[in-house]
């Protein structure tokens, strides 16, 4: 009897890390692109390093920032919230190497759109937010879908992070990529082959709907 | 063309002086160097670091590469065709798995140490928790070695299996990919409790023993070394056995807190 928990966990940690990023980088595009010089180049910078750095880099990070011994893990602690070891601590590192495709594509499709359509919204009294919200995000939509679909490949093939934040505790955090792991680890082949392929099959399907929505720009 | 024909030379030359290196070099004293590529359990580390050191005031010509990870995961590695011509195991069975596939040179296979497991907590819990005492609420999270790959996680699911505690156990063990990231673990404060061996513990300053399993609740934590069947040397293989399992290394081993098998 296979056990199917590993994909369950894995499009939860993924879905909740892609929404999570999809916000934070929509909002943080929308602020970038209104920026120049010095402060511009270091937020950019800042939203695309962990893109860059290795994953264990993150998961240090993340496990200073929210471990016990650390002030936001205190806090945490004092309202019975754990980060560390929970399929929350999954989300957190899939959400931040989710994070910078999400933002780069957010950031490039609202930078493409011409300047005066927005100064005419304006113009005519629209409020700032609705400009967002019926301008710029209609606008950019297939730069934004792109981005989804890579971040949301991203945070499922997640795998260096997670095993230090999240650990692996079958039936609570063990995703896909960490039953690959320990699986072909202890020999047994068939089961991580299977993983493969669907992790394969999900990231494939993911990559296609991507190309759709940009085929569907031109 | 010209270009090509350079580049392949370089190319060529660079694998033969590989090679060479690979197999022996001549040293700057004139004696044959010999390299010797030793897999060994990762809570072997420290203490045949030191064994490798002493050995190498013995025999100056060989020089010892050593790979440190769970022995599930050395096995894997030589089944594929790692180059590593010397395995020591913190189990049987992973020996025992080399040896069904013929990759342990016949006759060389010997017990080198033996080993306990401990209950080790992060040094500020107050209580001191038994193994059986790990089911109850006052463990929230418990690392453990992952069971098939880590022979440390393997012998405590064997006491928490003996202590009837093993379900309960189960649903709070985060596991580790070796016998070290346990330890890791402990000593972060992220899991309430851990099981590793003693030799592991009495060298973290972090963690604080407190229980000791019972020889008669988990199979002899006996570490089998043998010398890889098909890699080339297997009699300087052999001689680093011998002397492993001999006294001068086997006080090495007790300084470390090991036992003679």
């Amino acid at each position: 009897m296979m056990d199917w928990f590993p994909l369950w966990i894995s499009l939860k940690v993924s879905v909740i890390a892609t929404c999570v990023s999809f916000v934070v980088a929509l909002a943080v595009a929308r602020r970038v692109i209104g920026m120049s010089g010095i402060s511009r180049t270091v937020v950019d910078g800042l939203c695309t390093l962990p893109m860059v750095l290795p994953p264990s880099v993150l998961g240090f990070l993340l496990l200073i920032i929210f471990g016990r011994s650390s002030p936001v893990g205190q806090l945490l602690a004092r309202f019975g919230i754990r980060i560390i070891f929970t399929w929350w601590g999954a989300v957190i590192a899939a959400a931040v190497v989710a994070f910078p495709l999400m933002y780069r594509s957010a950031r490039v499709a609202l930078e493409r759109i011409d300047s005066s359509i927005v100064n005419a919204a304006r113009t005519l009294g629209l409020s700032e937010w609705r400009i967002f919200f019926t301008i710029l995000i209609p606008l950019s939509w297939p730069g934004i879908a792109a981005g989804l679909a890579l971040s949301f490949a991203r945070a499922l093939g997640e795998f260096g992070a997670t095993l230090m934040v999240a650990g692996n505790i079958p039936g609570q955090t063990g995703t896909i990529p960490l039953a690959i792991y320990f699986a072909s680890e202890s020999g047994r082949l068939g089961e991580a082959g299977l993983w493969v392929a669907i992790i394969l099959a999900v990231s494939f399907t993911a990559m296609a709907v991507m190309n759709w929505t940009e085929g569907r720009k031109r | 063309m010209k270009i090509i024909a350079v580049l392949a030379a370089c190319l060529c030359l660079s694998c033969g002086t590989r090679e060479a290196g690979g197999k022996a070099e001549k040293g700057r004293v004139g004696v044959e160097r010999k390299d010797l590529r030793l897999g060994a359990a990762i809570s072997l580390s420290s203490v045949l670091d030191t064994c490798i050191h002493a050995y190498k005031t013995i025999h100056p010509d060989i020089d010892i590469h050593t790979i440190y990870s769970s022995a599930g995961s050395l096995q894997r590695q030589i089944e594929n065709g790692a180059p590593i011509d010397v395995f020591i195991s913190a189990s049987a069975e992973h020996m025992n798995r080399l040896e069904e596939k013929n990759l342990v040179a016949i006759g060389t296979r010997r017990p080198i140490v033996r080993n306990s497991l401990v209950v080790i907590v992060p040094k500020e819990r107050i209580d001191s928790p038994s193994f059986a005492d790990l089911s109850l609420p006052a463990t929230i999270r418990v690392a453990l070695g992952e069971f098939s790959s880590v022979p440390a996680g393997r012998y405590a699911e064997q006491v928490f299996a003996h202590e009837g505690v093993l379900e309960e156990v189960l649903k709070k063990t985060v596991y580790a990919k070796d016998v070290r990231q346990v330890l890791y673990y402990v000593e972060s404060g992220e899991v309430d409790a851990g099981v590793v061996y003693s030799t592991e513990a009495i060298a973290s300053t972090q963690v604080r023993i407190t229980a000791r399993a019972k020889a008669d609740t988990h199979e002899p934590i006996i570490y089998p070394g043998a010398a890889i069947a098909g890699r080339g040397d297997i009699e300087q293989a052999v001689l680093f056995l011998d002397w492993l399992s001999g006294p001068e290394a086997q006080e090495l081993f007790h300084t470390y807190g090991f036992d003679s098998p």
